[in-house]
C-alpha cells in the first residue's frame, strides 16, 4: 500500500510538473513577468 | 487504482486552474504558503485527535498506520511551508535592474506550486484511500 502511495506521488509529482511548467513557461514567454519600469530604463542605457 | 490517482489529482488540478482563470496572470505571482499552512492546519487538527478519528477509517492499511501518519504528515506539511517561506518566497520579489526575472525564479516558483499541489494531492489520496475496502 505504502509502495503504492509513493508510486502515486512520483507520478502526480511528474504531471504538476509538467502542467505547471508548462502554464509558467508560457507566461514567461509572454512577458507576464517583465518588469515594465526596468525595461525603459534598460533601453534609455543601452541608445 | 486510476480513481485513486484522479480522486487524489482532480481536487488540486481544478483549484489551480481556478485561481488562474479567476485572478489572471497575477495569480502566477503568488505564493503557495497559504495553500500549505492550510494543510498544516489540517495536519494539526488531525494529529490532535487520530484516537477519535481511528475509530471512523474502515481501510485496514491506513488505520494501522494512523498513529505514526497523522504527526509524519505534521512534519511534511511544516517542512513545505518552511521551505517556501525561506527560500521560494523571496524569487517572487521582483528584481528592479532586470527586466526580466532570471530563468530559475520562475523555476522555483513552479518546484513550489509542485510541491504545494503534491501535497494536496497526498491528503486526497490518502483519504479517500483510507475510507475505500478492497
Amino acid at each position: 500500500m505504502w509502495i503504492e502511495f509513493l508510486l502515486n506521488c512520483a507520478a502526480a509529482f511528474v504531471f504538476f510538473l509538467i502542467l505547471i511548467g508548462t502554464t509558467y513557461y508560457i507566461a514567461y514567454k509572454n512577458g507576464v513577468f517583465d518588469n515594465p519600469e526596468a525595461k525603459e530604463e534598460g533601453d534609455v542605457g543601452r541608445r | 487504482m486510476l480513481a485513486f490517482w484522479l480522486a487524489g489529482i482532480l481536487p488540486p488540478t481544478t483549484s489551480w486552474i481556478l485561481n488562474l482563470a479567476i485572478r489572471g496572470p497575477t495569480s502566477l505571482k503568488t505564493s503557495g504558503a497559504d495553500w500549505s499552512l492550510l494543510l498544516l492546519v489540517f495536519d494539526g487538527a488531525v494529529a490532535i485527535t487520530w484516537p477519535d478519528i481511528i475509530c471512523n477509517v474502515p481501510n485496514e492499511g491506513v488505520r494501522a498506520f494512523l498513529p505514526s501518519l497523522a504527526p509524519s504528515l505534521v512534519f511534511v506539511s511544516l517542512t513545505i511551508w518552511i521551505v517556501i517561506v525561506r527560500w521560494f518566497e523571496p524569487m517572487l520579489e521582483p528584481v528592479c535592474d532586470s527586466p526580466r526575472p532570471p530563468i530559475r525564479s520562475v523555476a522555483g516558483v513552479v518546484l513550489m506550486w509542485s510541491f504545494v499541489v503534491l501535497n494536496a494531492f497526498g491528503h486526497y489520496f490518502l483519504f479517500i484511500r483510507g475510507f475505500h475496502v478492497d
